[in-house]
């Protein structure tokens, strides 16, 4: 064991005992910082309240909701457009569907399933794509050509046909789509934290470690991942929307999820097929559900990006 | 005779959303046609935002009041476009990094060409020669030709030539050099230095020379200005500030810049802690698409050197940049794999080893870097980031042990503990630098490589930091092997130098007879280049 040769001496011993009773400055981290800079910008705050709302009302909703989203109110099918109109009375918020189904809960539904579609894809992206990313990065050389050019591979093939002729194959699930979209949704994030990891890794702090002798994984996981955090952070609330537009851009084909099941990308494609016979409501609602929720996570990244902004460093 | 320029309570202050910030306080001073006027202070005192706002160049958050009269015209009270004017063909700016004021997309000669055709209104064929004959003037060799080159064909002493040339193209009545010569070798220093003389005395304009070096102002300044936290605190001619400083500030600057005369040898040891045999390292084999090596383009970064190390002794590897000492070091400490030769630490080889092996032989051998902020993990405080050998190398410490030997290493390099939890960021350069040299001491190594470890500190802390190392060097009976290109700085460390060129090593020495009987041309003409050499300053360092 190390001798300690600092605290054979005694007056380093009384000095102890003096820190010991020292009170200690506290520091600021840079994720204070940012958190600091981040609450200070209106944009973003509003956008994380009106999310947070979002959230919780496509899971609070259905309790207050008089019809579940599989009934069908027979006294408004076949008469949408008077029947079916938004009222309290009928216990419709939202209106009805084509057939006669409580709008209020199909969009709650929607919701709940689009929002998944969203965080999960982002959550594949931000674990798979930082882990790939950074080993890719980090020990560079063949390791590096090769996982690189598999993800090249990987993104030439052009993944919306083979997603829907996948869903033509098989049958369409929400897994099936989960897997779909987490299978495209890293390749990018592993680019981008490849790229990071590449200039962190010249950085003389890693240099440091490496004189130290700390292992490759814990500098992976010491000093490398957190470094990124603020890129992948940001890079992640500007993918949620993007998978959520991907996913509804499928279910408006009529492939992404099966009846009964629904999200806002089905919705608004039913919508706007009924548009013209005067039930407009049953494109508004979702369509203004997911034009705010995009709102809010486009700001959010935004918000996000000028608070963990690397200048500032 | 009345001045050139005349800077009467010029304030300059910056809206920062932590207040208002002054940057120059009630500054005072005449520059006079011929005559070159040096300002020279450490960073943060203003001395760049002086220039700045002669020129209208303050950012936009800046503010300056006074006057800076000109021809009897006040530059503050200026718009825009009657600034451009006087920027252009009165006022003529040399930055510290040419690259960035040159367009790399475009041919020196268009640019230069440019600024005649635009101003002058000459004709694009005048231009031209007048062009070439400009580059004459700067001595860049074969001017004809490279006038077609593009900005990154030509080495940093040379783009700071062409930038010369351009800002002298309108033979302006003053020229401001914001310190040209920071980011240049030693010998290209002196070339530039000795350009900027002979086009002032050609021109007969009024040069001011912004700086942090006393050697430079030593060797090219009439007048001197010193700046600190905005305010000039002493003015006066060269001869005075130098040799007879009367403002406690100016005198404690001098006293902390290293003198050239080499301190007295040490007895050293005969114990030698390490031995370098015939190492070489190339680098510049290029992968090809599949991330396999291909050999071609191979630089010799180091090229069979050999050095030995004796305990308790300082070793400066001195060179200009590319001369491969740095890339020694990084060898040294298995950074950089080396390609052939041998690397004795205590009589055990190191090239043959690897990580793994390697990895218990590094609480005897550790770095200090050069940038203070870059060698530290911005998201780790400073208990984190000293604890980091113990971690590694000690894995059975508790919390306690640790915080306890963290505290002791910051009381070691001067660092109150009460900052324990604090992060980088929310230092100044040098205690970073101390936090550094706390977490390479940590394991009580018996070498440390300190690569270029002062060169990018003010001269006040440079002096602390060296002292520091010094004391260390002492109590731990430590050897240094110390990387750097400032000699001025070796000579006050070092008790034997090895210079270096291209990677050669081309001569090693006791300081004191490297000094004074250089037996290599090269070591000659390093030496004969640093600025200031004719000032005699006594040392003042008590190594």
């Amino acid at each position: 064991m190390m001798n300690n040769m600092f605290l054979k001496n005694n007056k380093y011993n009384k000095l102890f005992s003096n820190i010991n009773n020292l009170d200690y400055i506290e520091g600021r981290s840079l994720f204070d910082n940012a958190r600091r800079r981040f609450l200070l910008n209106k944009a973003a705050m509003i956008s994380l309240l009106l999310l947070t709302l979002i959230v919780l009302f496509s899971f609070i909703g259905p309790f207050f909701s008089q019809w579940t989203n599989e009934e069908i109110d027979w006294n408004a099918l076949g008469n949408i457009a008077t029947q079916g109109k938004p009222s309290i009375s009928t216990g419709h918020f939202f209106g009805t569907d084509e057939l006669g189904r409580d709008l209020y809960s199909r969009v709650l539904q929607g919701s709940q399933i689009s929002l998944m579609v969203g965080f999960v894809g982002a959550l594949i992206a931000v674990v798979v794509g930082t882990i790939y990313g950074t080993i890719a990065g980090y020990f560079g050389g063949k390791v590096d050509s090769i996982m690189m050019r598999i993800v090249d591979i990987l993104m030439s093939i052009p993944y919306m046909f083979v997603l829907i002729i996948l869903m033509v194959i098989f049958e369409r699930s929400v897994i099936l789509l989960f897997i779909g979209i987490g299978l495209i949704s890293w390749l990018d994030m592993a680019r981008i934290v490849r790229g990071q990891t590449l200039s962190l890794k010249n950085k003389e702090f890693i240099e440091a470690s490496i004189a130290i002798g700390v292992k490759n994984y814990i500098i992976i996981v010491k000093h490398i991942v957190p470094n990124l955090l603020g890129i992948v952070a940001v890079y992640a609330t500007l993918l949620i929307p993007g998978m959520i537009i991907t996913e509804s851009f499928i279910s408006f084909l009529g492939l992404g999820v099966q009846e009964p099941l629904t999200s806002w990308g089905a919705l608004i494609s039913e919508g706007a097929r009924t548009m013209q016979y005067g039930t407009l409501w049953q494109l508004l609602f979702p369509l203004s559900f997911f034009i705010v929720s995009l709102f809010c996570f486009y700001f959010i990244g935004d918000g996000l990006r000028d608070a963990l902004d690397p200048k500032d460093r | 005779m009345s001045p050139l320029l005349s800077i009467k309570n010029l304030n300059v202050n910056f809206d920062t959303p932590d207040g208002e910030v002054n940057a120059v306080n009630n500054l005072n001073f005449d520059l006079h046609k011929g005559e070159t006027l040096a300002i020279v202070g450490e960073s943060g005192s203003g001395k760049s935002q002086t220039a700045f706002s002669i020129l209208g160049l303050l950012s936009k958050n800046g503010k300056s009041s006074g006057s800076i009269l000109f021809n009897n015209l006040n530059l503050l009270s200026l718009n825009e476009k009657e600034m451009n004017k006087v920027r252009a063909q009165k006022i003529g700016i040399i930055f510290q990094d040419p690259m960035t004021s040159l367009n790399p997309y475009l041919r020196v000669s268009d640019q230069l060409a440019e600024v005649l055709v635009v101003h002058k209104n000459n004709s694009r064929n005048d231009a031209l020669n007048e062009s070439i004959k400009m580059l004459e003037a700067v001595n860049i060799p074969n001017a004809k030709n490279r006038i077609h080159m593009f900005p990154h064909e030509f080495s940093g002493g040379q783009r700071q030539r062409l930038m010369i040339a351009m800002s002298l193209a309108l033979s302006p009545k003053i020229l401001i050099a914001d310190e040209p010569t920071t980011a240049l070798d030693v010998t290209t220093e002196a070339q530039i230095l000795n350009l900027v003389k002979d086009m002032q005395k050609q021109y007969n304009s009024g040069v001011l020379f912004i700086t942090h070096d006393f050697g430079v102002v030593a060797e090219i300044a009439d007048r001197v200005v010193v700046m600190h936290e905005g305010s000039a605190v002493e003015t006066g001619s060269v001869e005075q500030v130098l040799n007879k400083p009367k403002h406690p500030y100016t005198r404690s600057l001098i006293a902390a810049v290293p003198s050239l005369n080499p301190r007295k040898a040490r007895p050293t040891s005969k114990e030698k802690i390490l031995e370098v045999k015939n190492l070489s390292k190339s680098f510049g084999a290029q992968n090809n698409i599949f991330g396999f090596r291909k050999d071609n383009h191979v630089v010799n970064a180091v090229n069979n050197v050999s050095i030995e190390l004796f305990s308790g002794e300082t070793l400066g590897i001195v060179g200009e940049s590319g001369s491969g000492k740095s890339t020694l070091g990084r060898c040294l400490i298995k950074l950089l794999n080396s390609n052939s030769g041998e690397i004795y630490l205590d009589d055990m080889e190191l090239t043959s080893l690897n990580r793994n092996e390697m990895r218990p032989l590094r609480t005897k051998i550790q770095m200090i870097f050069q940038d203070p902020l870059a060698s530290l993990n911005p998201r780790l405080n400073i208990e984190q980031t000293i604890a980091e050998p113990l971690k590694t190398h000690f894995p059975n410490l508790s919390n306690n042990d640790i915080r306890d030997k963290v505290i002791s290493a910051m009381n070691r390099v001067g660092l109150k503990p009460n900052l324990i939890n604090r992060y980088p960021h929310e230092f100044s350069g040098g205690q970073c630098q101390r936090v550094g040299i706390a977490r390479a001491l940590i394991t009580e190594p018996k070498l440390i490589i300190c690569d270029e470890p002062v060169s990018s500190l003010d001269v006040s802390i440079q002096a602390q930091i060296l002292e520091l190392l010094d004391e260390i060097r002492k109590q731990m009976k430590l050897s240094l092997l110390f990387i750097t290109h400032d000699l001025r700085v070796a000579a006050q460390v070092c008790d034997r130098i090895a210079v270096m060129q291209y990677g050669n090593l081309l001569e090693t020495g006791k300081t004191i007879d490297v000094f004074k009987n250089p037996k290599h041309d090269y070591t000659k003409s390093l030496l004969s280049a640093v600025p200031g050499k004719k000032w005699k300053k006594e040392s003042s360092y008590a190594f």
